[in-house]
């Protein structure tokens, strides 16, 4: 996992030294949409060579297909929880500074 | 909605490749893919680095951050272990360790069918692909159905590099930054919580 890291922070840097040339994210977005499709083909490459997981997907399928929803609607309701919880005033109002938007509060 | 339906296309049509035609031995080698997720990741980081707002919302959050992917990590194994009830042939423990993958399919299936057999990794590297894919698919209706911070729950570990581009253009680039901060955590956390729940 290091070298994802590493990866990821040379991106960074790169990305901070140009961030002068605006024009050049637009093509960055692209390449990002162009590069997730290739991913996914990929994946589904690997899924339909993998014999175990063709042969055997109806029966195992909806097992992980029940354990993905439980395990989706755990984490999101407990995210959701916590953020209102714990996040939502300050964030709200460092949000809307960030879009440089006056917020007319009344009252 | 149409990049999401290009992503399941792409999807699909790799199924279809991987079933039906002889592929060139670079096209089936594992390695293709984890080079392909450098890439993305790289690039993902120029964007990230080059977007100079991101940075001042993660000076303003602080410690609290981590509440995110904690939160993310208790509500996925609480979930996970709540619908094993439902099947029968899997035990409390094993479908958290299944949820404990946190949609870091190729690590935590290769963990899991080391330690438990090659079924439950194989229903641990189909529901964290599904987490994923679910992920790409659902997040302007996560969006709108439970706010902002759910397609960052969904994503889980996959928030720091395949999902990320989906979330910030649903949740907004303000999120972003918390995106990659709780999917990088979670990165880190995925091998240390299988081994932890499986011994």
């Amino acid at each position: 996992m290091v070298e994802i890291l590493v990866i990821m922070a040379v991106g960074m840097l790169i990305g901070y030294l140009l961030s002068e040339k605006k024009a050049l994210f637009a093509v960055i977005d692209r390449i990002v949409m162009a590069v997730i499709f290739l991913l996914l083909f990929v994946l589904g490459i690997s899924v339909g060579l993998n014999e175990t997981v063709v042969e055997s997907f109806h029966i195992i399928g909806v097992k992980a297909l029940v354990l993905t929803a439980g395990a989706v609607a755990g984490s999101v309701l407990c995210c959701g929880l916590a953020w209102r919880l714990f996040f939502s005033d300050t964030t709200e109002a460092s949000i809307h500074e960030e879009m440089g938007e006056g917020v007319p509060h009344e009252g | 909605m149409k990049g999401s339906l290009t992503i399941l296309c792409c999807f699909i049509l790799g199924v279809f490749a991987g079933l039906f035609f002889e592929l060139p031995a670079f096209a089936t080698e594992s390695d293709l893919s984890l080079w392909v997720l450098y890439a993305l990741i790289f690039f993902v980081g120029i964007g990230i680095g080059g977007d100079t707002t991101t940075f001042s919302v993660l000076k303003k959050s602080n410690v609290r951050i981590f509440i995110i992917p904690a939160a993310v990590i208790v509500g996925s194994l609480a979930g996970a272990a709540g619908v094993s009830i439902f099947l029968p042939d899997v035990s409390m423990k094993d479908a958290m360790a299944i949820g404990s993958g946190l949609g870091y399919y190729s690590l935590s299936s290769i963990y899991i069918t080391e330690m438990r057999g090659e079924v439950l990794g194989t229903i641990a590297l189909l529901s964290n692909i599904m987490r994923e894919i679910f992920t790409l698919l659902a997040a302007p209706l996560l969006v709108a159905w439970f706010g902002r911070t759910a397609p960052i729950a969904s994503a889980g570990a996959t928030a720091m590099d395949t999902t990320l581009p989906i979330i910030t253009i649903n949740s907004g680039k303000e999120f972003s930054i918390i995106a990659l901060f709780s999917g990088v955590v979670l990165t880190i956390a995925v091998p240390i919580l299988v081994t932890f729940i499986l011994t």
